[in-house]
């Protein structure tokens, strides 16, 4: 299923403008790109944005945000939300217990303290309940 | 608002099917030994493993890591035979420096049998996780811990204290980086006084009033920082592997390496081009070269935990080598939060943004149970036996060791490998040993 995307988030879009206006600074380390990734729920309720500022890499934290809309791609709340990874290949979950905060009463959710400890595949799963009913979330990508 | 994280076991489920997908397909076989060995994605993979690479070690909670008068006293705490209950045990005993910091045997002894195999130190100050099960959390609080265990050095926080104060060259060391020793002589201080031990060395520690235990928890802090201080000294060891990617160093670009290697870190600017011929004289072996091939293709799996110029992932994994006496990581999850000694404690330096490794520290204990920290494989052909219990004498008996995994019995699946490439393999691991 496509979805099409959602609004550059406030922060992303602070990050590129500023990328923007230093993109030529000499000797500093190159800016991450941003990485942004959409996914459906299984039971279709629920859609998902995955903002990070950079691509996902083994070994590091990453600055990341999720945001959650109906079918319609409009901006909902959800009552609560888990996350939860898996390596695909090992049969083992996220190195680190990632952390959840709520930004505003729209869905938009803070994600701290996500790490991956391998290259390779890894899902990425968000089990939503709200007021659409119940729906599971799934970002499948590689490293 | 902060969400409980909780596992989703129904999740797992949905996500269990996309789990069997097969490997990535092999990348096309070139021979080492030809020119053009590698493909780009190849030489970004094996430059990455580069040392030059490495950054100098950084630890927040440590405000002395960089201080040479706190290695001094660190490096004097570390040979000193005294600060044991028999006098003889020291910590360099176990992490002999004429032994790669390492003991040669399967299970470290002091002043008793231990639980398990001695680490070396080379590049220590690197870790993010300390102790095979990652119990410590910084590099000053695992300095600390042997001196309590009745089976290491046996020797209380108060007498550590009491000497540090009594030794006029210690008193002096000590007062250079930290300032005074902050208890008297005047003090009547139990020798055996420690938290956590007998129930007499227990009922000693609380009987002492809170201000004093602060004082003596101040004094054994600072001698874990000064520990830190002088492993923070011991850079990772150079490899033949380094020299490799090194000769491929473009020579523009290679003087820019020789002023910024005084400690052992070299952050040199490498071609991001393949070698598209091999030196005269590379520095590996054809063999060598045929194992590194082996070891950085994805379904040989090694690269998987042994990335990075540590060579490590630096988490922690059930690599099949646990058993009912040991459950690794599992075990010392509350260990590590509620040790006043760690990144969010009070004798730390670190700002709590700073332990972002604490807080976010997985703590299914389903998923870590015996799970242990992978090492690193720089000079690991010199730090026999290996894993966590020291059960595998040799390199070669590693390798066969997960040839030989049962399926869903570890984190890893059982490579094919021939005997040839378990050659090739052993080859590559023993070109990691040290130059020096």
């Amino acid at each position: 299923m496509t979805i099409p995307p959602r609004p550059i988030p406030i922060r992303m879009a602070l990050a590129l403008s500023s990328m923007m206006l230093t993109g030529c600074n000499v000797g500093s380390a190159p800016a991450p790109t941003p990485w942004q990734q959409s996914a459906a729920g299984a039971e279709g309720y629920y859609q998902a944005q995955l903002d990070c500022v950079g691509a996902p890499q083994a070994g590091q934290f990453h600055d990341c945000q999720v945001s959650f809309s109906n079918r319609q791609n409009q901006a909902v709340a959800v009552q609560t939300v888990r996350l939860e990874g898996a390596m695909p290949a090992h049969g083992h979950g996220l190195p680190t217990a990632p952390v959840l905060t709520s930004q505003d009463e729209l869905g938009h959710y803070r994600i701290d303290g996500l790490q991956y400890n391998m290259p390779g595949r890894w899902l990425l799963g968000f089990a939503v309940e709200g007021a659409l009913g119940d729906d599971r979330i799934i970002f499948d990508f590689s490293i | 608002m902060t969400l409980a994280f909780k596992p989703l076991y129904g999740l797992y489920l949905l996500l269990v099917p996309l789990l069997l997908s097969p490997l990535d397909a092999h990348s096309a076989e070139v021979s080492p030994d030809s020119p053009k060995v590698w493909s780009a994605a190849e030489w970004r993979i094996i430059q990455s493993l580069s040392i030059d690479r490495l950054k100098p070690p950084t630890d927040p909670s440590n405000r002395y890591q960089n201080n040479p008068a706190a290695a001094r006293l660190g490096k004097k705490l570390f040979f000193d035979r005294r600060l044991s209950k028999n006098g003889r045990v020291a910590c360099a005993s176990c992490h002999d420096p004429a032994n790669h910091f390492t003991d040669g045997k399967v299970i470290a002894r002091g002043q008793d049998l231990g639980k398990r195999n001695t680490p070396s130190l080379r590049g220590v100050a690197h870790n993010r996780w300390f102790l095979w099960d990652g119990g410590k959390d910084s590099l000053w609080s695992q300095a600390l811990a042997p001196f309590e265990n009745s089976a290491e050095h046996d020797f209380p926080r108060t007498r550590l204290a009491k000497l540090i104060q009594a030794e006029p060259v210690y008193r002096h060391l000590y007062q250079q980086v930290f300032g005074s020793v902050p208890i008297s002589p005047a003090e009547n201080l139990a020798d055996e006084a420690q938290p956590s031990g007998s129930v007499a060395q227990i009922k000693a520690w609380k009987k002492m009033p809170a201000s004093q235990r602060q004082q003596i928890d101040t004094v054994f802090a600072h001698m874990g920082k000064a520990i830190a201080a002088y492993l923070s000294t011991l850079p990772p060891v150079r490899t033949r592997l380094d020299d490799y990617i090194a000769s491929y160093t473009q020579p523009s670009q290679a003087g820019t390496q020789q002023p910024l290697s005084a400690r052992g870190y070299s952050p040199s600017k490498l071609s991001s081009k393949p070698p598209s011929t091999l030196r005269q004289k590379s520095p590996l072996s054809p063999q060598e070269l045929a194992g590194l091939r082996l070891f950085i293709q994805r379904e040989s799996q090694c690269i998987n935990c042994h990335f990075g110029p540590l060579l490590t992932n630096q988490s922690f994994h059930n690599v099949g080598t646990g058993g009912a006496q040991d459950s690794g990581r599992a075990a010392a999850l509350d260990k590590i939060r509620f040790d006043r000694f760690n990144c969010l404690g009070d004798y730390s330096d670190a700002k709590a943004e700073q332990c972002a490794e604490l807080r976010f520290m997985q703590r299914d204990r389903h998923t870590l149970r015996q799970a242990f920290k992978t090492p690193t494989l720089r000079n690991i052909s010199n730090t026999a036996p290996y894993f966590h219990d020291g059960s595998s004498p040799t390199l070669a008996a590693v390798i066969h060791h997960y040839t030989q995994l049962a399926a869903g019995a570890a984190h890893l699946q059982a490579p094919a490998f021939s005997a040839q490439e378990q050659a090739d393999l052993l080859a590559f691991l023993k070109a990691l040993a040290a130059k020096d």
